[in-house]
């Protein structure tokens, strides 16, 4: 079994910022994320891609964090949770997550509302199987899926504005 | 030294800096400076007060009203997910008839005496502590614990309020209302906010039996209120105890026994100091810790870490073998636990038998198990997210050797629980406190999913066997024998539960079997074997409330009755248990006459002062090759948990424990191959997500009863309800879970 390989310096577009990181290009970007940037709200949940805690987006697309590798990410635009509530979708997902009761312990909540706001951007008004096709890499232990549907149909019919 | 009055009645009010009040438990204890951070209320999460004076933390409050008229609920439970920091604040604002969108939480220090849920009172085995109760988040029971003692605390600091304001304004108290956080003379249109009485009403003694509210006076308990905590669970903002950080941190993973109960022999890391941010390893008595500075250094010298362990007697069971080993001993007679009419003698001829087998599960709550702590020498800081944080902190301070009085344990909330975070065997809390100890500087244990799945603390393996015999179309005897793995493996536990005889983890839901046959017995085995085990929401419910609902569509179906008449009939003398079966019934427009394309199960039971009836409609179509495809359609259920706080919290918990017994129903399974354990993450360990999870529709009955308990009253009638709508398609009664370990059957 390998090592890692040794640390480089990489400029890491983060939320809009850039930011300039000294890593093991083979760090996962969720690791970059929590322990040298600070931003905490992307979980870690399963470490191989196969919960969706840690989803980000990497130039607009939903991302494992846990499984991409920084080098993967650089010169490219990295938004988290913590930057959502600044766009008008994200805010308006927030809104509904609260107002419908979504979380129940909430860990898995910021990988959920990121998939539901990618989802959104590519298709305004998903059919069930369209959510089903986007969201089922996302687990909720609390199994709060029913609400999360309900949230995304909606906001596809224009709530929470 | 004068032992102290331990009754919760005793409230003791003091009056705080910058003109607030502070109600707290007769017993004072010294104070300390720590200061929460303040946290959401209804109003968006505006924080409670800008008074730094008025945020000081007192160690046994109850609730604290600023100057600036916020009321601070200090809640003893643990948030796990299931709405504790919203339901118990809205039950002391419905007394206290406080301003809802101005009332927040706070989570309460470890202290049994101080917030033990007074549900256990009685049930600690630790003298004068029983009367405290164990702060233990567990069986369902915090609502209905907690309900009266803050409600009366509640009604209590509203009297006071009306007292001070009595005086202040020269008129009699009957002259006063509240109502939003205001004491209301109506007669002058007089105003004057609780923050502005708070000093002077902390002045007046609590009385002792304050008069509480009817439910048709309540303005919010019963309302479907958003939760508290909602805002910094949708933002990222929450920090649980994987996120939470303190100076100078280190993270620590722990290589486990690969079978359970061996030991390290020896270990090499030599090719772990390639590892940038390595930082060494220890022995712990579970294994050895491995230091680095963050999680990922941590997980990358683990992997270059070879270790040898010693295996002791064996080479580890496999689950494959415990299936005879568990019918054998459901062939030996076990400890009585209910004996109606003939039971024991009918119980051992019934004509119609079945044999039940259950695996070994495992929580997999989604935020992983993690500790941080710093220890000092002579004291030491615990953050995690508990569900039993009086016991994990005593734990903790034993294998300091430390008064419990110098571990500081800071509950967290946490990303789920599900029992895992109450731990038996303290398993996590015990292996944190040696490792502090070993490395002696500030850290935090974390584990991975893999450490999770494989690490034992499983629902037990288990095996039910069924008996009955049929006297003219009617249930004449039903015996029901369980042999389970003890879950009272810690003496710790035995001290603290008094537990001894029947054990009620194994018991539960075969014992309460709702009925009306007149020969009926149970009883039960406890077996013993190395794998730890521990309760998973709704326990020993889940798997016999299974057995007991599919044997009875069994048995109806031999009797040649359909379940819902036969269960109706059987049901006469229980209007509750009625009410449920004919609500959900009704709800899925199911009769017996009702012919169409969905095959229909249903399933109730009651237990944490709650009832359920839930029924699964689904479609099941035979294959060619004579497998049949089962798509589950809709699930319903009905409610009766007496008063639902917040009625929306309460089918939110239904909707999680749908989804949570469906993840055990069709997939749920821990195996085990010469004590290794097969599963490691969701690859493996599957659990239900968006595509597989059917239509839910929730009905909640009106009730004046106390609260009873929801959050695992969800649970058990799932799968059995679902096996039921497919035995009613196939005629065949499903005796093991997972049900897709049976060849015969294909979910959509």
């Amino acid at each position: 079994m390998t090592t890692p390989a040794p640390r480089e310096t990489f400029a890491l577009s983060v939320n809009g910022r850039v930011e300039q990181t000294d890593v093991s290009p083979d760090k996962p970007l969720l690791w970059v994320l929590r322990d040298e940037l600070d931003l905490k709200g992307s979980k870690y949940g399963c470490g191989r891609a196969l919960c969706g805690a840690c989803t980000v987006h990497v130039d607009g697309q939903p991302t494992r964090a846990c499984v991409t590798p920084v080098k993967a990410v650089a010169g490219k635009s990295v938004t988290t949770i913590e930057a959502l509530s600044e766009t008008e979708l994200g805010a308006r997902v927030q809104r509904a997550w609260t107002s419908l009761n979504v979380p129940q312990c909430g860990y898995c909540q910021s990988g959920q509302i990121m998939a539901v706001v990618a989802l959104l951007k590519a298709i305004p008004a998903p059919t069930d199987p369209q959510i089903d096709e986007a969201l089922s890499g996302n687990i909720c232990r609390c199994g709060m899926y029913p609400r999360i549907r309900k949230a995304v149909h909606e906001l596809a019919a224009g709530g929470f504005a | 030294m004068k032992k102290p009055l331990l009754r919760r009645d005793f409230l003791r009010a003091t009056a705080i800096a910058g003109g607030g009040m502070l109600v707290a438990c007769k017993w004072d204890s010294d104070s300390s400076s720590d200061t929460p951070a303040p946290r959401g209320t209804a109003a968006d999460n505006t924080p409670p007060t800008a008074d730094p004076n008025a945020e000081r933390w007192t160690p046994n409050a109850f609730i604290r009203i600023s100057a600036d008229n916020f009321v601070t609920v200090i809640v003893g439970a643990a948030e796990i997910g299931q709405g504790t920091m919203t339901a118990i604040p809205m039950i002391v604002a419905e007394e206290l008839d406080a301003d809802w969108q101005r009332v927040s939480w706070e989570q309460s220090p470890a202290s049994a005496i101080t917030y033990g849920n007074p549900f256990w009172q009685g049930e600690g085995g630790l003298g004068d502590l029983d009367q405290a109760g164990l702060q233990i988040t567990a069986a369902s029971t915090t609502v209905r614990g907690y309900y009266t003692s803050q409600r009366r605390a509640g009604a209590a600091v509203r009297q006071m309020l009306l007292e001070a304001a009595s005086d202040q304004l020269g008129v009699s108290v009957d002259s006063l209302t509240t109502r939003e956080s205001f004491v209301i003379h109506e007669a002058s249109g007089t105003r004057l906010s609780y923050g502005s009485l708070a000093a002077a009403a902390a002045e007046k003694s609590p009385p002792s039996a304050p008069a509480l509210k009817s439910p048709g006076e309540f303005r919010l308990i019963g309302q479907s209120k958003q939760r508290l905590d909602a805002r910094e669970k949708t933002d990222g903002s929450l920090a649980y105890g994987f996120d939470f950080e303190i100076p100078d941190m280190v993270t620590v993973m722990v290589i486990r026994a690969p079978r359970f109960g061996a030991i390290l022999q020896s270990s090499d890391d030599s090719a772990a100091w390639d590892v940038e941010g390595y930082l060494g390893s220890h022995r712990v008595p579970s294994g050895l810790a491995v230091v680095g500075t963050d999680f990922w250094s941590a997980e990358q010298a683990r992997k270059q870490i070879k270790t040898e362990w010693l295996m002791g007697s064996g080479e580890g069971l496999s689950t494959a073998d415990l299936r005879d080993q568990f019918d054998t001993r459901n062939s030996l007679p076990g400890l009585p636990v209910r004996n109606d009419g003939l039971g024991v003698l009918s119980s051992l001829n019934g004509e119609i038998t079945a044999d039940y087998h259950f695996p070994y599960l495992a929580h997999a709550p989604m935020e992983p198990l993690n500790v941080t702590i710093d220890y000092r020498g002579s004291e030491c800081d615990i953050w995690c997210g508990s569900q039993w944080p009086d016991m994990d902190a005593l734990v903790a301070a034993t294998v300091l050797g430390l008064p419990v009085t110098a571990v500081n344990f800071h509950n967290l909330l946490s990303g789920g629980g599900f029992g895992r975070r109450a731990c038996l065997g303290f398993d996590y809390i015990q292996e944190a406190a040696h490792v502090a100890r070993a490395v002696n500087r500030p850290l935090k244990v974390v584990w991975t999913r893999e450490d999770d799945i494989r690490g034992g603390y499983y629902r037990p393996y288990t095996a039910c066997r069924l008996s009955a015999s049929l006297a003219g179309g009617a249930i004449d005897s039903w015996s029901h024998r369980v042999a389970s793995q003890t879950l009272l493996i810690s003496p710790l536990v035995e001290v603290a539960t008094g537990l001894v005889t029947e054990e009620v983890q194994t018991s539960q839901g075969a014992k309460e079997m709702p009925y009306a046959i007149l020969n009926v017995y149970v009883d039960t085995h406890s077996v013993i074997n190395g794998v730890p085990t521990l309760w998973v929401r709704s326990v020993a419910n889940a798997t016999n409330v299974y057995a007991v609902e599919t044997f009875f569509d069994h048995l109806a179906k031999q009797a040649g009755q359909h379940p819902l008449t036969l269960r109706r009939e059987l049901l006469t003398e229980k209007p509750r248990h009625l009410a449920v079966l004919n609500a959900v019934a009704e709800m899925a427009n199911w009769t017996p006459q009702t012919q169409d394309n969905l095959y229909r199960g249903v399933a109730l039971f009651a237990s944490y002062e709650s009832l359920i009836a839930q029924l699964v409609e689904a479609e099941v179509v035979e294959q060619n090759n004579g497998t049949h495809k089962v798509a589950i359609r809709k699930i319903y259920s009905a409610v009766d948990c007496g008063t639902a706080v917040n009625p929306d919290l309460v089918e939110a918990q239904i909707e999680s424990g749908i989804v949570f017994a469906l993840s055990s129903a069709l997939f749920g399974e821990i195996e085990l191959e010469e004590g290794v354990v097969k599963q490691s993450n969701f690859h493996d360990y599957p659990v239900l997500r968006m595509y597989q999870t059917p239509a839910i529709e929730t009905r909640i009955l009106p009730s004046d009863h106390s609260p009873g308990g929801v959050g695992e009253l969800g649970v058990p009638c799932v799968a059995p309800a679902l096996a039921n709508a497919i035995y009613a398609a196939t005629g065949e009664l499903y005796t093991s879970l997972p049900l897709n370990n049976n060849p015969s059957l294909v979910f959509e």
